[in-house]
């Protein structure tokens, strides 16, 4: 059973503590934490860039040499991603930072990978734009990553902006272990509960407000129980008009943080529901 | 004839002298003395040797076969005696060598650290009680409230020998065993080995030992609980040995608990033989379940009590710093020399 932190808090408000603090406490108010993972813990120095110039590389057929505004300044960054156009929003790890692993979606080392300016086939480049599997997830949490090559931001996102926060990536995972007089604690609201009462804090859970018009479902649907001793209860509610399209970022992000893989807005609405409670 | 006779006899007594070895002096003894043998042969001549001459040569005959006879037996004694002789000499045993050494075996670790856990607990006043291995599922658990389809079940691979007899999972039976018997107050240990469907790996066998303790009073609480424990851990692993209960949950206890001693090789400061939390699990315990009194015939309502169980192996791979189960289970007398 995974949460995210953030899931946590979007119930509890008011709860400001750090991975071990929470770790610490819910394990001894009895539901136990077997450990914590931090997805932005070898992340560092990452902002929003956009890609003003791109010029071919005068020596090597597969670099390019692009002109990047990260916001303070536009730096030079060779790089040999396929993907790359004028006008993208990319993650640029500037000169110092750090990324979490290599671009082929291999484990992924310890302490990450230290990355600092240098000179590609002699041009200067500042920084690395990013991939998706350098930032340490994968296609499978971020479903519109291009399939080889740099991550590209929605054209509404700020320039200079921290890249991580904008990937949802500031986030503490926890693991638990649910003990089986506590099935309660199998759904998020479960665990924010416990959340709350730990930390003394008010817990809001989600409110559901009936919507729907006056039709009788009668009218598109009939359904009979056969056999009311292996189903004693059996409700329907009727949606019209669906078009299937990629869930908000912030439902893609609960759900990636908690370990579920986001397909569409069809299934990560019920992925939701299920997990929430 | 009489010279032929002579000269038979020189003739043997000669060859007798020359030989070295048993078997030929049985040849000299075919060849002279047997049904084909010089003097048998003129024996049998004798019937071309004029009657008045007979009782004497018969007479000289018999005197040579007597003089060869004696000689062989002489000789073939000497021989005899001889090859003896040699035979010792090769066989001699040289006193002065050491004894062989007996091979003695050594405690197991295992018999080691129950051996202590029964001082600690007896010097506490319990006594050592045991159970069967092969119990009844009623015994194993629905006397400790965990009845038939219950989750708890689940979490517990056990082995069936048939729907109503298993191979005990835990030492907890005994506990139901005990309070059936109805003398009370109770204070007991029950060590003994439990078997669950585990995979072979360095930390998990199919059969293991557990530890199982179990008190029975009147005013007992969750106080003399961590007191006893709290106790048990600093006779064990030192003085300075700090204690943490975290609450948890078993179908037999109410309310329930793990505990974890600190580390005694870093002080509680984070190592990797705790994996850097400062902190060992060693056992769980709790307050007996009043279900579980009612069971087996104790009034709750008069009683209390609390109960624990530790793995044995456990403490034994903690105590001594071994990091895999399995040499346990090898029996090589190197591996146990050194404890």
């Amino acid at each position: 059973m995974n949460t995210a932190l953030s899931w946590i808090k979007a119930y509890v408000p008011d709860l400001d503590v750090t991975p071990q603090q929470y770790t610490d406490a819910m394990t001894l108010s009895g539901t136990k934490v077997e450990g914590f993972v931090c997805p932005d813990k070898n992340l560092e120095k990452i902002v929003v860039g956009q890609i003003k110039r791109i010029d071919r590389h005068p020596d090597a057929e597969k670099l390019v040499v692009c002109q990047v505004d990260i916001g303070t300044e536009t730096i030079q960054i060779v790089t040999g991603a396929p993907n790359v156009a004028e006008g993208q929003k990319v993650p640029v790890v500037l000169d110092g930072g750090r990324v979490a692993g290599g671009h082929d979606g291999g484990p992924l080392p310890e302490n990450g990978i230290p990355i600092k300016k240098g000179k590609l086939r002699g041009i200067e480049s500042n920084g690395m734009m990013c991939s998706i599997e350098e930032l340490g997830s994968n296609r499978d949490m971020y479903p519109d990553a291009p399939e080889n090559g740099i991550y590209v931001f929605p054209q509404d996102t700020e320039v200079g902006a921290d890249a991580v926060q904008v990937l949802g990536l500031h986030d503490a995972v926890f693991e638990y272990e649910i003990t089986s007089n506590r099935v309660d604690c199998y759904s998020v609201i479960g665990i924010a509960r416990e959340a709350a009462a730990t930390f003394g804090k008010e817990f809001c859970p989600p409110v559901v407000t009936a919507t729907g018009n006056q039709e009788d479902i009668h009218d598109y649907l009939s359904v009979s129980v056969e056999d009311s001793a292996l189903c004693p209860r059996y409700c329907a509610r009727m949606v019209r008009n669906i078009r299937l399209a990629p869930s908000p970022q912030w439902m893609q992000r609960r759900l990636a943080a908690s370990g579920i893989r986001p397909i569409n807005n069809l299934v990560d609405i019920i992925r939701t529901a299920h997990a929430r409670v | 004839m009489k010279e032929k006779l002579e000269r038979i006899k020189e003739e043997a007594l000669k060859q007798i002298e020359a030989s070295q070895a048993l078997d030929r002096l049985n040849e000299i003894r075919i060849a002279y003395l047997g049904k084909k043998g010089e003097l048998t042969t003129v024996l049998k001549s004798m019937k071309d040797v004029a009657p008045e001459d007979r009782p004497q040569i018969g007479q000289m005959v018999n005197e040579a076969r007597a003089v060869i006879e004696s000689r062989l037996e002489e000789t073939k004694a000497a021989l005899a005696k001889k090859a003896r002789e040699e035979q010792m000499k090769l066989e001699v045993i040289d006193v002065t060598l050491p004894a062989r050494k007996n091979n003695i075996g050594h405690k197991h670790p295992n018999t080691i650290a129950l051996e202590e856990l029964e001082r600690i607990f007896i010097g506490m006043g319990y006594e050592v009680v045991e159970g069967p291995e092969i119990e009844y599922d009623e015994y194993n658990f629905t006397k400790l409230n965990i009845p038939p389809n219950h989750p708890a079940k689940d979490e517990q691979d056990t082995f069936y020998i048939n729907k109503d007899i298993v191979l005990r999972t835990q030492t907890s039976p005994v506990q139901a065993r005990t309070m059936e018997k109805g003398r009370l107050p109770i204070r007991m240990i029950s060590p003994g080995r439990v078997f669950r469907s585990d995979e072979v790996d360095a930390t998990h066998s199919p059969s293991f030992h557990q530890v199982e303790g179990l008190v029975v009073d009147r005013n007992i609480t969750f106080a003399d609980l961590k007191g006893t424990l709290a106790e048990f851990a600093r006779q064990l692993f030192g003085e300075d040995t700090k204690v943490k209960f975290r609450p948890h949950h078993f179908p037999f206890t109410e309310p329930s608990a793990e505990m974890d001693v600190s580390c005694f090789k870093c002080g509680g400061k984070g190592c990797r033989f705790c994996k850097g939390s400062g902190w060992i699990e060693i056992l769980g315990c709790g307050m007996v379940h009043p279900h579980v009194y009612e069971m087996c015939g104790i009034d709750p309502q008069q009683y209390t009590g609390f109960a624990f169980g530790v793995g044995l192996e456990r403490i034994a791979l903690l105590k001594y710093e071994i990091d895999d189960m399995r040499l346990l289970y090898e029996n090589d007398t190197r591996f146990l020399k050194q404890f």
